[in-house]
């Protein structure tokens, strides 16, 4: 930039009176030290040190180099706006945690907004409680009463556009604001966009794995949001930073100059993230004719109903998701639905139906299997403790009679205990060893790494909490090899979603960062993983059908997949040898 | 120009509440981390603290009620740093080879000669000033900074020393230092040597000024990208309002050509006086528009400019006439089996005074051409050594 373009400068020489009107002598040496001393403090930066770093419990969070780094350098170097574009799986979400953890501690978070893509808000607000203790409503909870009801939200970003509540998020003044996934917020043409730069914050935060993901003006999209100005005018940006006779990048390193500013990326190989191996074994076994018969009355009477009334999805999906679980869990759900006072009177002959199939299945085959599984993992595994999951009371229960009877050291868990309860539970299973039969209430922050081996008895149909319960033992510090077994019934819904689509895109070696990409992506499409598992199941008109449908969504997750692998290699080749620290030049 | 601000830790307020309070003459028993305080009558303070309880502590907000927090960003610490930063801006001290170890240069600290012994010889003193500065960075834009600068400057030539500046804030921020006072210094010398001490650090600034003088001049690009999007948007508008009316008027001129009564025709005459009156006012607008789309926006420019114009204030806030030893340093320098002496122009906290060179080729010696040796001569390792 040439001077005559630049704003002028003005440089004042000012006396001070207090060294004027002073004469040298008059004091003591120490007493001028003392104010050299003053003087130094009171411009010095307020302590820049992460004070809440001590109140949290290693137990429940276990804080890497990297994040503390970017914490710390997103609070007081970069004046509380930032981008925090780390790659794929190093924590983002923590750092953010760090974060606010911290403001809390300061008492600078009397209104904080976290928007994020829709399936990940209960995510956050489970980490973000778990991990750092702060409590967040969200916008799916049942007291949520509104933007402006609460401080401390965490909202879809759709949720918050949406004509119903924009004008109240619009309102406030936010102390902080969190933006998940912020490259879907890149275009400035949309609703999203154009919320966002309306809202009014004082501190912001933007997580990101592939800040660019059309072209390079995304990031002059999400950065003008955070600092506006700091890459002038949208034309100069292009001009200077886009060879616009190829549409690629130029003048790549005043680029991160600019960006190190406001952008902290860590890589990979360069943390100390480590993970052990990881053994996924699918075992799927025959049911039984009784079972059989069983799971085909519940699917005809699921199709069924479901053509006739959508209104009855979420029950019709948790019949058929207990279905594959245990008889006994379809059983208790059954009966209330007969004790109900609207339920259908057409409806009453099949569901008595079901009941009477429920009672023709004497041992179920899964939990037979499991005993087996159980056994063999404990013997072939080193302090084989093990961890079977489920998604239904009514399965823990019988899991545990069985396993009880069998002479095993068993433990149950599940949302029920108060949250002491729980922790005495998972100590006492360090302890004593043996098996610990959990519900999905099993969650973030309980750290279960002494155990190694995990037996998904049923299936979530949607990946992120397989994940998550992958997680509980497949995390830092665990220093074994990991093995997780699948259980399931051939040509039922659960082979199907692990066979057609978990395998398919591998899945089970995913981390959560890569699989909330690929899950991100899917509902920028307008869809959700366990509607089109279920939409699929109850919409095709034969078993080809079924499996046409299954494998179509399997190669949809798939170019999900290599689109989220191919931003991130070109996001790699954007910042490579982006400086994690300050320059010393 | 050295950094001096530092670090606002619980420790340093701890550390500094301690100094000041003794310096008061008060009397603290301690008990972990409170602190109970005794003022004698007579103590020059404004605080009020006789028979108060001081606690240490990360969170202000977290002490007892009768008792006055020490913590980074306390109110309390906060009235304890303003009362001591007005206190004694001006003072004296002598720096002497007792007080601060012999700094060997990065020329031979990076280099691969070992210095086998050293000797400082001190021949006579030379006086500077260290000065703090505070530097404010202004701009309506967010890139604000408030910075304290260190500056030293010799009294005799006026040549800025950057080592005796950070020796200097490292002595004063030492917790076991018992300094000697120096010489007086008159205020004319003193009054000079602020001068070319604020005349150094401006120049040290530059860079920083210009890279803020970009950044302001960004968001007064971006503001006037804006006013310019808006002016060309409410031209469209006029655009399209002035084609409504003269399609109104040209109705109107209709019914005045076609009115079959008078007072009809006065009616309509008058609605078309009036919207031609309306009219006019919309072409000048646009015409003025235009005008500063076609000229650029020069008064807009001037004006966004001149509100995101930068004000750079340099303030000396304390100032310590510093007498120090200036002499020659001894060294025996080894290399294997060679050994050679040289003497080295030095002055204590300054380090080596004069510019080292290659006794070969006379090429400055540096931390990137360090000394080694070659036979009896001292050689740069990048220009000279084989």
């Amino acid at each position: 930039m040439s001077d005559d373009r630049l704003v002028e400068v003005e440089i004042r020489h000012e006396e001070n009176d207090n060294i004027s009107n002073s004469c040298l002598g008059s004091s003591s040496l120490n007493e001028h030290a003392l104010t050299v001393q003053a003087n130094r403090l009171q411009a010095g930066q307020p302590d820049s040190e992460l004070r809440s770093l001590s109140h949290l419990d290693e137990e429940n969070v276990k804080l890497l180099e990297h994040q503390v780094d970017a914490a710390h350098r997103a609070l007081f170097e970069m004046d509380g706006k930032a981008l925090l574009a780390d790659e794929v799986g190093l924590g983002k979400t923590i750092e953010v945690g760090m974060i606010l953890k911290e403001m809390h501690h300061r008492g600078t978070d009397d209104a904080v907004l976290i928007l994020t893509p829709a399936q990940l808000a209960q995510q956050w607000q489970a980490e973000m409680l778990e991990k750092f203790g702060l409590d967040f409503t969200c916008n799916y909870d049942d007291d949520f009463r509104g933007f402006d009801a609460h401080d401390h939200i965490i909202a879809s970003i759709d949720t918050a556009k949406s004509d119903r509540h924009r004008s109240t998020v619009l309102a406030r003044d936010w102390d902080v604001l969190v933006l998940d996934e912020a490259h879907y917020v890149k275009n400035e043409d949309t609703d999203r966009y154009g919320l966002l730069e309306k809202l009014s914050y004082d501190y912001a935060f933007f997580l990101t794995a592939t800040p660019i993901q059309n072209d390079v003006t995304d990031l002059y999209n999400i950065i003008s949001l955070l600092r506006p100005g700091l890459f002038g005018t949208r034309e100069a940006f292009h001009n200077y930073f886009v060879n616009s006779s190829q549409e690629t990048l130029a003048n790549r390193n005043e680029l991160q100059n600019r960006l190190r500013e406001v952008m902290i990326r860590n890589r990979r190989e360069e943390t100390d993230i480590d993970f052990t191996p990881r053994n996924v074994t699918t075992r799927t076994f025959s049911p039984s004719p009784a079972e059989r018969d069983l799971y085909d009355a519940v699917t005809d009477y699921v199709r069924s109903a479901y053509r006739e009334s959508q209104g009855q999805k979420l029950v019709l999906m948790t019949l058929q998701k207990e279905v594959v679980s245990s008889p006994a869990a379809l059983k208790q759900t059954v009966e209330r639905q007969l004790e109900g006072n609207d339920v259908q009177p057409e409806h009453v002959g099949p569901l008595k139906e079901i009941l009477e199939r429920v009672d023709a299945v004497e041992t179920p085959t899964k939990i037979d299997r499991v005993q087996r599984i159980t056994r063999e993992a404990r013997e072939r595994v080193d302090k084989g403790r093990v961890i079977i999951f489920t998604q239904f009371r009514a399965t823990q229960r019988e899991l545990l009679e069985t396993l009880d009877d069998k002479g095993y050291t068993t433990h149950a868990f599940h949302g029920g205990h108060s949250s002491d309860e729980k922790e005495e539970i998972v100590e006492r299973f360090e302890e004593e060893g043996g098996v610990l039969v959990s519900t999905d209430a099993m969650n973030e922050g309980r750290n279960l790494q002494f155990c190694n081996v995990m037996v998904n008895f049923d299936l979530p149909w949607n990946p992120m909490k397989v994940e998550q319960r992958i997680g509980r033992i497949h995390r830092i510090g665990q220093d074994r090899e990991v093995y997780v077994f699948n259980i399931a019934l051939e040509d039922t819904i659960e082979e199907y979603v692990l066979e057609r689509l978990y395998h398919k895109i591998d899945i089970f070696q995913q981390s959560v960062g890569e699989l909330s990409e690929i899950l991100t992506r899917l509902e920028e499409t307008g869809r959700n993983f366990e509607n089109e598992v279920f939409d699929r199941l109850v919409e095709a008109g034969s078993e080809v059908e079924l499996e046409n449908d299954f494998d179509a969504m399997a190669v949809d997750l798939q170019e999900q997949r290599d689109l989220a692998d191919k931003l991130e290699d070109f996001n790699k080749g954007v910042f490579e040898g982006f400086d994690l620290g300050d320059s010393d030049d | 120009m050295t950094d001096a601000a530092l670090p606002v830790t619980g420790r340093a307020v701890e550390r500094f509440a301690e100094a000041y309070l003794t310096f008061l003459g008060v009397e603290i028993t301690k008990d972990g981390r409170r602190w109970t305080i005794d003022l004698p009558g007579d103590a020059d303070t404004d605080l009020e603290l006789d028979g108060t309880v001081l606690e240490i502590t990360d969170n202000p907000d977290e002490v007892s009620e009768e008792a006055l927090a020490i913590a980074p960003e306390g109110p309390f610490v906060e009235r304890m740093l303003d009362e001591a930063a007005d206190r004694a801006p001006l003072g004296s001290l002598s720096l002497t080879g007792d007080h601060v170890d012999i700094r060997l240069p990065p020329w031979l600290t990076d280099g691969p000669v070992d210095v086998a012994d050293q000797g400082f010889t001190a021949y006579y003193d030379r006086q500077a000033i260290c000065a703090l500065f505070h530097v404010g960075i202004e701009t309506v834009s967010e890139y604000q900074r408030e910075e304290l600068h260190a500056v030293a400057i010799d009294l005799n030539d006026h040549e800025e020393h950057p080592r005796l500046a950070e020796t200097y804030l490292d002595l004063v921020d030492e917790e076991q230092w018992e300094p000697d006072e120096g010489k007086s210094i008159d205020e004319e010398t003193l009054t000079d040597a602020l001068g070319s001490a604020q005349t150094a650090l401006k120049s040290e600034l530059a860079p920083t000024v210009r890279d803020t003088r970009e950044r302001a001049t960004r968001a007064a690009d971006v503001e006037l990208d804006e006013y310019r999007q808006y002016v060309r948007q409410r031209r469209d508008e006029l655009a399209d309002e002035i084609d409504g009316l003269t399609t109104r008027i040209e109705d109107v001129t209709g019914t005045i050509d076609t009115a079959s009564k008078q007072e009809g025709r006065v009616e309509a005459l008058r609605k078309r006086k009036e919207l031609q009156a309306e009219l006019d006012n919309l072409r000048s607008e646009l015409d003025d528009l235009t005008t500063q789309i076609e000229t650029n926006f020069p008064e807009k420019r001037r004006e966004i400019r001149e509100r995101h114009s930068i004000t750079v204030r340099l303030r000396p806030v304390t100032a310590t006439a510093v007498s120090y030893e200036r002499g020659d340093l001894d060294l025996t320098l080894r290399a294997g089996e060679t050994t050679v002496s040289r003497s080295y122009g030095y002055a204590v906290g300054a380090g080596v005074m004069e510019k080292a060179t290659c006794e070969q080729c006379g090429q400055q010696l540096t931390a990137e051409n360090p000394l080694d040796l070659d036979g009896g001569k001292t050689v740069g390792t990048a220009c000279c050594d084989d």
